[in-house]
């Protein structure tokens, strides 16, 4: 007699695929495992496209150091590199400069007033490279966080609604309850597979964001100090 | 940010293709397929009362208890039977009548087996005194006088001839023979041979001698047979006792008949019972608080066993309490009542409700 009622919910309930159960879902259940499963591509393509551009980024410092580092004037350089679009120490290199050959060309006295200008240069370059990198990181960090309370939001109104279901059907036979939790658990397993990867790349791309900071910032110093030391000899010329 | 949107979105579907098929649909559990269980709904009563019957037997409609066994006959070795152990078996069951009957006719032919003493008496009444000394010095004398004095006389006499004689067949011989005065009388009464007369073959033979000395003898001598002795005992097979036997197919209960219930005009009788010697409380305006609840063990005989105890009702106000103390007079009162006997078992023990309001 029960496992009659059993084949007979199973039959009425069709089916128990991952798309049969996504269509039985209700509305607000199927809202928010397709809005988790945006979440999901819209983290999954920040985070490879996070890899491949500090991939990237990374192999033009070191090609840049090992430029800048070649004995190379900074005069030829400079002249190469600001005929393009550069990014990262080049873009820091090309502000730093420009500034200078500015303060040059128009016969800049203070070395103080220069000095200063320069870092300036350099530290809005910095920020706006360190802004391009970081940008996006905080999607990642707000899916793996959210998803997980999303899709338990949608597992909560599922259950809630299969239970009102039984309630109505005066039936209590585990064939009844089953589709309605395992459509509603499918929410929460949604949202589980959007944040796992976000929150583990979220680490990761901070981390290396942290990174190329650091190495972008020493480049700056470097840099600064060089410039500042140009400038005592020039001045010192005259 | 455009490739890795793409690509991700690619990820996504093809993820989502793999997942369809792969987690697709799980099979689903084998649950074996399980017989309907049959449940039925049955009254209390199903169980607190039972009929006889056996245990392990089917369901009947009509109750029966296991069918008596009939008890088996002993094998003959043991018990020593005639007709098995002798070669030559008697006829069991037809002498023992024939012989009681015969005990009559059989002196008969024993009478002239003795013939010694029948001569005695025969010339005794006859006034032939010439044959008697010839053959008895001692009768002859007797026959004369005996008639009508000489009775103290002769008896010493004749006394130790009987006597002797009894003793040489055997000492039983005396007992069976004074049961028997006279011959009409022995016919009917083979039953009551035993041995209650045995004292007095002495007066009787005194007393009786004169008149027929010879007949009497003669039928103490025919009367014993030693042979005859199983013959006098009571054959009659032993019939009767016991409980009654069943014969039918034992049907599903319990060891004795329970339950079962008084018919409506049993239960009326018992109310009229009860209802003659209650007064209820009149007067009273609300008379639905007043019903009380009586429980009370009767005895086989109707009679109460124990006080009754009230079960419910009689508490609160003073006139609840005059409503209690009615009911309970009444079932004192009326005490021994008369149920059917055989439905003891229900009625042992009976609870009365008491309700004024049913009676205005």
């Amino acid at each position: 007699m029960d496992g009659q009622i059993a084949q007979e919910a199973l039959h009425a309930a069709g089916s128990v695929s991952l798309w049969d159960l996504f269509w039985q879902a209700g509305f607000i259940v199927k809202l928010v495992m397709i809005g988790l499963l945006a979440a999901s591509i819209w983290s999954w393509a920040i985070i490879i496209d996070k890899i491949l551009r500090y991939g990237s980024f990374r192999r033009q410092l070191n090609k840049f150091e090992s430029h800048f580092w070649s004995g190379q004037s900074l005069e030829e350089l400079y002249h190469t590199l600001s005929e393009r679009r550069t990014t990262g120490m080049g873009a820091l290199f090309v502000a730093a400069m420009r500034e200078w050959k500015k303060s040059f060309e128009k016969g800049a006295r203070s070395p103080i007033g220069l000095q200063a200008r320069i870092e300036k240069a350099m530290d809005v370059t910095l920020a706006r490279e360190m802004d391009s990198l970081e940008s996006r990181l905080g999607y990642l960090a707000t899916i793996g966080s959210a998803a997980p309370f999303v899709g338990l939001f949608g597992t909560v109104i599922g259950i809630m609604t299969s239970f009102q279901a039984i309630a109505g059907s005066q039936q209590t036979s585990l064939a009844v309850v089953a589709p309605g939790i395992a459509e509603a658990l499918l929410a929460t397993a949604i949202g589980l597979v959007a944040a796992i990867p976000a929150v583990v790349a979220y680490n990761k791309l901070s981390a290396d964001v942290g990174k190329l900071g650091m190495r972008l910032e020493a480049f700056a110093d470097e840099f600064s100090a060089i410039l500042s030391r140009q400038i005592d000899e020039k001045l010192g010329q005259r | 940010m455009k490739s890795g949107l793409v690509v991700s979105s690619i990820l996504h579907a093809a993820a989502l293709t793999w997942g369809l098929w792969a987690l697709g649909a799980p099979e689903p559990m084998e649950v074996a397929a399980v017989d309907s269980l049959p449940v039925e709904l049955v009254p209390l009563e199903a169980y607190s009362q039972s009929v006889i019957g056996a245990e392990d037997a089917p369901v009947a409609d009509t109750p029966a208890p296991e069918p008596t066994e009939a008890s088996e006959s002993e094998p003959a070795e043991n018990v020593g039977d005639n007709t098995v152990d002798l070669p030559t078996p008697p006829t069991p069951t037809e002498r023992p009548k024939a012989t009681e009957q015969a005990a009559a006719p059989a002196p008969a032919p024993a009478e002239p087996a003795p013939p010694e003493p029948a001569p005695e008496p025969e010339p005794a009444p006859t006034p032939e005194a010439v044959p008697l000394p010839e053959p008895d010095p001692q009768p002859a004398a007797e026959p004369e006088p005996a008639p009508q004095q000489a009775e103290p006389e002769p008896e010493p006499q004749p006394q130790p001839d009987p006597i002797e004689q009894a003793i040489a067949t055997a000492e039983p011989q005396p007992e069976p023979g004074p049961a028997t005065p006279p011959e009409p009388q022995n016919v009917p009464v083979p039953t009551a041979r035993p041995e209650p007369p045995a004292p007095r073959p002495a007066e009787m033979q005194q007393a009786e001698r004169p008149r027929e000395p010879a007949t009497q003898t003669a039928q103490q001598e025919s009367e014993f047979d030693p042979d005859k002795i199983a013959a006098l005992l009571n054959k009659e097979k032993s019939a009767g006792g016991g409980a009654q036997s069943s014969q039918r197919q034992a049907a599903l209960g319990g060891e004795r008949t329970t339950g079962g219930r008084l018919s409506q005009s049993e239960l009326d009788a018992l109310r009229g019972q009860v209802s003659r010697c209650w007064s209820p409380p009149a007067g009273v305006s609300e008379a639905g608080s007043l019903r009380v609840s009586i429980r009370m063990q009767l005895d086989p005989s109707g009679g109460l066993e124990g006080r009754p105890v009230l079960v419910d009702g009689g508490g609160g106000t003073p006139i609840e309490r005059a409503a209690s103390e009615a009911a309970l007079r009444a079932v004192i009162r009326c005490a021994p009542y008369q149920l059917p006997a055989e439905k003891y078992d229900t009625w042992s023990e009976v609870i009365l409700n008491f309700d004024p309001q049913e009676m205005f």
